[in-house]
């Protein structure tokens, strides 16, 4: 069952995404957990030397346990504790695709989960186990390691955090550290693996410069110079649907909108050996986008305030609810 | 074995005194803390769980903020093959579902619910203990094991101290006593055994004569106002020996010591009633084990208490008598106590009734000296 499992002997995670876990798990007032996503990609085979690592015995080949290589990109930080498992750590597929759509992501991209608890010893519990177990089992999540078949056991990287603060607030300690799992006939088991925060920096430079864009652009139909003025009669030409013309000139609409006038056509002149005669225009157009990041800014101060309100009121909901007050 | 902590959540503080109260085990709490941003409600603790004749450590882990989710466990960190949950789990992601049902569909407001989640947790981690030392290459071992670990409430684990090599240790129940029936009028707070605790070291070599295993008789605390176990003597271990031969005489030993002790209760009874003819009735008396018994006592003016302090052998030793002044009192305003006095008059083939005769003759000497000694003992004022 498990021969076809790659081992992942590498894990991942960008700077950005580790800081954000990290806040999410230092604002929040309780323990927190959710999904990880990212990709895994193999990695080449190790020089022949013999490992120590005792890969699982395979009758099949001794390449069957290809190490790989596990980046997490993103995360879901759940609202709620236990909200895709179950006490028992048996993982509900429905929610968590349901979760992993609400972060914008597919159930596929799922690399594995996160539990964070203050205060608690750095290994994992009973039920984080099992819930990594279940996880790696789950059928419906295929992993796209590298165009391969969907496999049913699969890895799955966990990471567990902790956190404590000496009594005064003075000093807070942040913790973490990444398991895999690893299938052994009793079940399964985590065991360690060190995690590398993809960062800036010259020791990343490699990583930056192999970069490939991953994420999906909004599809923009392809618009011939002087499309615009022949809109209106291209309708019976090309036979296209209302439907798509529709929806086409909403995006453009929606374009337009955020140019603020600065179409295509006037960018171009800005650019241009004529460019000299347009430095008024070319101080109008910074000049909106400072004002459009400013109301941007401000736009968002004004939502994490309400979000803390409301963070606030929940929280005390929650207590009296649960008797404590 | 102090209450749960006032700060936890009233669901889980009423599953824990729970699990404290009920449980026939003498589970502790050595630790309860906040996991909270604020920390103002705690909801983690460690606990002690009785296993083998020791304590294993678990952190308990439940969220402040979500006191109705079943808790969670993190075991010790060398039992890291102890997976209640994840063990053998196959088909569906479904970890196996015959351990921790109670987990299954917890209730928050069921305040047994944590006990029998931790009693079902507590089965399951002898169960892997058993397994870790059937595992172990070790002929002697897997002989013993084949042969007594059919018995019941036998316990096992692997002892692997890091600096010396690793030992197997046997927690067996002895003599199949009920000590609720034997002693029916005490209310036993925890399930009362005497235990024989054999360690064996674990060798790998086939050859050489495996050595000795360390026996000692374990029991309850409960049991020590009853029974001493140190007192009994162990019957020596035989090159060659194995458990099966060696349980049989120490339980046989064990158990003409045991109803002694419980018959010696009577004994003791019999001499507490026996001092109110001359002393008065007892002030204060010990009505299970009868170990302790107080009287008042007149002598002219002088009023004095006698504490009688009954030894578990009792016929065969005498008590031990203390004498307390109602009239004097030291720099501290407490009571002047005579030193404790065993050396009077006795034999163990008298009847109680000459056993009290013979103590009230002999305190009516002794009480003069006893207020001497008062007077000389008071503090000199003015």
């Amino acid at each position: 069952m498990a021969e076809e499992l790659p081992s992942v002997e590498k894990v991942s995670i960008s700077g950005a995404t580790l800081a954000s876990l990290l806040q999410r798990f230092a604002s929040s007032h309780g323990d927190v957990d959710g999904l990880l996503f990212g990709h895994l990609s193999p990695l080449p085979p190790p020089p022949t030397h013999d490992d120590d690592d005792p890969p699982i015995p395979s009758p099949s080949s001794s390449s069957s346990a290809a190490a790989a290589a596990a980046s997490i990109t993103g995360l879901f930080v759940s609202g709620s504790p236990m909200s895709f498992y179950d006490p028992l750590g048996r993982v509900d597929l429905p929610t968590l695709c349901l979760s992993a759509a609400s972060a914008g992501a597919s159930a596929a991209s799922v690399v594995g989960w996160f539990s964070a608890r203050r205060r608690s010893p750095l290994r994992p519990s009973m039920r984080e186990l099992a819930v990594s177990l279940s996880l790696s089992q789950a059928p419906a999540l295929a992993l796209p390691a590298d165009g391969s078949p969907p496999r049913d056991p699969r890895p799955c990287v966990f990471l567990l955090l902790s956190s404590s603060a000496t009594a005064n607030l003075a000093v807070h300690t942040h913790e973490y550290r990444a398991f895999v799992l690893r299938p052994d006939p009793s079940g399964g088991s985590l065991v360690p693996r060190s995690l590398d925060v993809i960062n800036v920096g010259p020791a990343f430079r490699a990583q930056y410069g192999s970069f490939s864009p991953e994420s999906p652009l909004p599809w923009m139909p392809h618009r011939p110079r002087g499309a615009e003025e022949k809109e209106g009669d291209g309708r019976g030409k090309r036979g296209e649907s209302l439907s798509r013309q529709r929806s086409a000139a909403r995006e453009q609409r929606m374009l337009d909108a955020v140019t603020e006038g600065f179409g295509v056509e006037r960018l171009e002149k800005l650019v241009g050996p004529a460019a000299v005669e347009y430095t008024s225009q070319l101080e109008d157009l910074y000049g909106k986008m400072l004002l459009k990041l400013e109301s941007l800014a401000r736009q968002v101060e004004k939502s994490s305030a309400r979000v803390l309100e409301q963070e606030n009121r929940n929280l005390l909901m929650r207590s009296k609810l649960a008797g404590l007050e | 074995m102090a209450a749960a902590d006032p700060s936890l959540p009233p669901q889980i503080a009423a599953q824990l005194n729970y699990l404290l109260s009920h449980s026939p085990l003498p589970f502790k709490v050595d630790q309860i803390w906040s996991g909270c941003k604020n920390g103002r409600f705690s909801d983690r603790f460690s606990l002690l769980v009785p296993f083998c004749l020791d304590f294993v450590k678990w952190d308990v882990i439940y969220n402040a903020l979500f006191p109705a989710a079943a808790p969670d466990f993190v075991f010790a960190p060398d039992d890291d093959g102890f997976r209640p949950l994840g063990g053998g789990g196959k088909g569906g992601g479904a970890p196996a579902e015959n351990s921790s049902s109670s987990l299954c569909d917890w209730n928050c407001r069921d305040p047994a619910r944590l006990l029998a989640v931790v009693h079902e947790l507590r089965d399951s981690y002898a169960q892997y203990q058993k397994k870790r030392v059937e595992e172990l290459d070790d002929a002697r071992l897997k002989f013993e094991i084949s042969t007594i670990l059919s018995r019941e409430g036998i316990e096992v684990c692997v002892v692997s101290p890091p600096d010396r090599p690793a030992e197997v240790k046997f927690a067996v129940p002895l003599l199949d006593l009920d000590f609720d029936k034997l002693v029916r009028e005490y209310p036993w707070k925890h399930q009362q055994k005497i235990f024989l605790q054999v360690v064996y070291p674990v060798s790998r070599s086939y050859s050489s004569i495996p050595s000795a295993p360390r026996i000692k008789l374990v029991s309850t605390s409960d049991l020590k106002a009853l029974f001493s176990i140190e007192d009994v003597k162990l019957p020596p271990w035989l090159d060659g020996m194995c458990m099966a031969e060696y349980l049989p005489t120490v339980e046989d030993n064990l158990k003409v010591q045991v109803v002694e002790a419980v018959a010696s209760i009577g004994q003791r009874r019999r001499f507490i009633e026996a001092l109110s003819p001359l002393f008065g009735r007892p002030l204060e008396a010990d009505p299970v084990f009868c170990r302790k018994a107080t009287v008042l006592a007149i002598s002219g003016v002088f009023t004095f208490l006698i504490h009688f302090s009954i030894p578990i052998q009792f016929p065969k030793q005498q008590p031990i008598l203390t004498l307390q002044s109602s009239q004097h009192f030291n720099s501290q305003g407490t009571p002047i106590l005579s030193p404790p006095i065993n050396d009077y008059p006795w034999s163990p083939r008298w009847d109680p009734a000459k056993m009290v005769e013979r103590i009230f003759d002999f305190l009516v000497d002794e009480c003069l000296n006893f207020k001497k000694y008062c007077n000389d003992a008071i503090p000199q004022q003015q």
